[in-house]
C-alpha cells in the first residue's frame, strides 16, 4: 500500500496547519474586511513556507484528498490577490521615510513571485500526472502568474488573456 | 575588507532593533541579514533595510504572523522525530537481512 511508505506525519502538517490557517484564519478576516488581521497569517504562511517545502513534497493529503489539496492552492491564491489589491495603508506596511521608502509592496511581490514559480514547478513535477489520471484540473498556485503560464491543461488556458486583479474585492466564499 | 559574518550579524541586529523601537513596528525576516563590508558607506540601518527582504509591521500583525509561522515550523520538527523514533522502532523489531535465510526468507 502506497500510504505505508509515506512520511504520515507530515499530513497534520497539511491538514492542521496550513489549511484552516489559510481557509479559516486568512478568509474569515478578509471577508470581514480586517486586511491586516488577513495578513498575518497570510505572512505567517509565507515565512513558513520559504524555508521549508516538505509540507509540499511529503506528504499525500492530494492522494486521500484531491480537491482539498487543490483548493488550498485556489484559497492561497485568492487570498493574496485581495491583499495585494488593498492599499499599503491599509494593509499596514507603509515603509518609514527614507532611502528606501515605499519599497515593502515591490519586494513583497518579488518575494511571491518567486516562491509561486518554485512551488508551481514542485506541482508540476509531481502531481500534475496524478490529477490528470484522474480526471482532474492540476494544482497551481495563481497570485501573480497567469493560467497557462505553468503548464496545465485545464479549462483556465481558454482564458490566458484575463487580466490579474487589481481592485478591492469582493468578500471571497468561506 | 570585510567585517566578519558575526560582526556583520550583530551590527545589523543592532541597527534593526533601533528601528524597530524607532518606528514602534515589528520587522517580520524573509531572508537572513547578509554580512556587512566594512568599507560599505551605507549605515548599518540601510544596509539592514537594502540586504533582507522584510516586511515592518504592527507589532500584533507581526507576532501574529511569527506565531503562525514557528508552529508549523515545530510540527515540523515533531513530524520527523516521530518518524525517525517510529523508523527506529521498526528496525528494532524488523529482523536485519543479513539474519534472514537467502532462499527462503525465513
Amino acid at each position: 500500500m502506497l500510504t505505508a511508505f509515506a512520511p504520515p506525519h507530515l499530513q497534520e502538517l497539511f491538514l492542521d496547519h496550513l489549511i484552516p490557517t489559510v481557509q479559516q484564519l486568512a478568509l474569515s478576516a478578509l471577508n470581514a474586511g480586517e486586511w491586516r488581521k488577513a495578513l498575518a497569517p497570510a505572512l505567517g504562511v509565507l515565512q513558513f513556507v520559504l524555508l521549508e517545502d516538505c509540507w509540499l513534497t511529503d506528504q499525500l493529503v492530494h492522494l486521500s484528498q484531491p480537491v482539498l489539496f487543490r483548493t488550498f492552492f485556489c484559497t492561497l491564491s485568492e487570498v493574496w490577490k485581495a491583499l495585494l489589491a488593498q492599499s499599503d495603508e491599509d494593509l499596514g506596511i507603509e515603509e518609514p521615510d527614507g532611502l528606501f521608502a515605499g519599497t515593502y509592496r515591490s519586494r513583497l511581490i518579488a518575494v511571491l513571485e518567486e516562491w509561486e514559480e518554485e512551488t508551481n514547478l514542485i506541482l508540476t513535477q509531481r502531481f500534475d500526472s496524478f490529477f490528470r489520471r484522474i480526471g482532474q484540473d492540476v494544482p497551481r498556485l495563481r497570485i501573480l502568474s497567469l493560467p497557462g503560464s505553468s503548464g496545465e491543461s485545464s479549462s483556465e488556458d481558454e482564458a490566458p488573456d484575463k487580466e490579474p486583479e487589481t481592485q478591492p474585492r469582493t468578500p471571497l466564499k468561506t | 575588507m570585510a567585517a566578519s559574518l558575526e560582526e556583520a550579524n550583530e551590527r545589523l541586529a543592532g541597527a534593526m532593533d533601533a528601528l524597530q523601537r524607532r518606528e514602534g513596528k515589528t520587522m517580520l525576516l524573509f531572508s537572513e541579514p547578509a554580512a556587512m563590508p566594512a568599507s560599505s558607506a551605507l549605515s548599518a540601518a540601510d544596509w539592514a533595510l537594502m540586504n533582507t527582504t522584510h516586511v515592518l509591521l504592527d507589532n500584533a500583525v507581526a507576532k501574529e504572523a511569527s506565531r503562525i509561522a514557528d508552529a508549523m515550523h515545530l510540527a515540523v520538527e515533531e513530524a520527523q522525530e516521530k518518524q525517525k523514533h517510529e523508523t527506529e522502532l521498526a528496525n528494532v523489531r524488523t529482523p536485519s537481512a543479513a539474519t534472514l535465510c537467502v532462499r527462503c526468507g525465513v
